[in-house]
């Protein structure tokens, strides 16, 4: 299946892309997809989207198809063939 | 809300009239703004031009709380502070242009940001919060400070083109602590800004305020708008409560 992940403000400029397309095996987790991401685009993504065990970081909001989604160890988030997952990282500029 | 519903001099009509056109706002819409007050932290290029609008359209307090004086890089987008001020307090600059745009509203500084100490505090001596804060410490007082009073918050945050907004209301919408229930890690106080992009998302909570107040419109509740002015794209996403909050879950 193939799964757009897209970025906003600080994550797009670490990133340097605005989104990515993955190629995953089907009902991957979401977890699977953001380190797939990583992986390709590199260790300070990592770092400010997931925390050393693999999880998404809290303050990161995450949406699939516009909709919100926590995705745990316990219960993962699984991905169809089309979604679309946003990120959105903490930001407090004023 | 103060109850009493306040007398509209001549003048005040006069200032006000383009505004009390708004067929749902009228004289008693102005009437309301009047009575209203309204915590706004801190005064940089959003919260500035949050008081800056507040302050036009006749909100009748404002309670302003700024730390520090005025620095040259805070002229590019923090539109209360002036040239002549520099080095002066920056609550100093912002009631003084305040003043010369509307006098007829009344202004409280404080010359400290907002913390766990004096959350509680200034947030009891108004309706409304406008968290417009450059850090999450900050960010979190006022939200359980807000929270425990009952008082809505408008949150608005940008960073470089990017900005989002959404109005928390206790007891019926998410808290800030819903949306990151941990200190952010990475965030620095400095961010890249224009202030155009900062004025553009205090315009917007400055609206929310006005509809909070005047009962006009649907607040940006439940929901958080999210800009990117690189691609003019313009999101407002569904946004819920977290199981287990440690401010408002139950
Ligand atoms: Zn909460």
């Amino acid at each position: 299946m193939k799964v757009t992940v897209q970025f906003e403000a600080q994550l797009r400029q670490v990133a340097a892309i605005n989104e990515l397309q993955v190629e995953l095996p089907d009902r991957d987790s979401l977890q699977s997809a953001l380190q797939c991401v990583c992986d390709q685009l590199g260790e300070s993504l990592h770092e400010r989207l997931l925390t050393a065990d693999g999880q998404v970081r809290p303050s990161v909001m995450v949406f699939v198809n516009d909709r919100p989604v926590v995705s745990s160890v316990s219960e993962p988030h699984q991905l169809i063939d089309g979604d679309v997952v946003l990120l959105l990282p903490p930001i407090s500029g004023g | 809300m103060n109850n009493s519903v306040p007398h509209l001099s001549d003048a005040e009509k006069a200032r006000y009239e383009w505004q009390m056109w708004t067929p749902d706002v009228g004289e008693a819409g102005q009437q309301k703004l009047k009575a209203a007050s309204v915590l706004v932290s801190r005064l940089g290029g959003v919260g500035g031009t949050v008081a800056y609008y507040l302050a036009a359209a006749g909100v009748g307090r404002l309670v302003l709380a700024h730390a520090g004086n005025v620095k040259p890089s805070d002229l590019n987008r923090q539109l209360l502070m002036t040239t002549d001020w520099l080095g002066k307090p920056r609550v100093e600059s912002a009631e003084r242009r305040l003043k010369e745009l509307n006098p007829f509203v009344e202004i409280h500084t404080t010359s400290e940001n907002i913390s766990e100490e004096n959350a509680s505090s200034l947030i009891g001596e108004v309706d409304i919060v406008v968290d417009a804060a450059p850090l999450f410490s900050e960010r979190f007082a006022m939200n359980k400070a807000a929270f425990v009073q009952g008082k809505p918050l408008v949150e608005c945050a940008m960073y470089d083109l990017d900005a989002q907004l959404t109005t928390l209301v206790p007891g019926s919408t998410p808290c800030l602590k819903c949306l990151y229930p941990e200190d952010p890690p990475n965030w620095k106080r400095e961010f890249p800004v224009f202030g155009a992009v900062s004025g553009m998302v205090a315009s917007m909570a400055a609206v929310e305020v006005i509809k909070l107040i005047t009962g006009i419109g649907e607040p940006l509740t439940n929901r958080m708008l999210w800009v990117n002015l690189r691609t003019m794209n313009f999101r407002t996403l569904p946004i819920a409560q977290r199981p287990g909050c440690e401010v408002c879950g139950h």
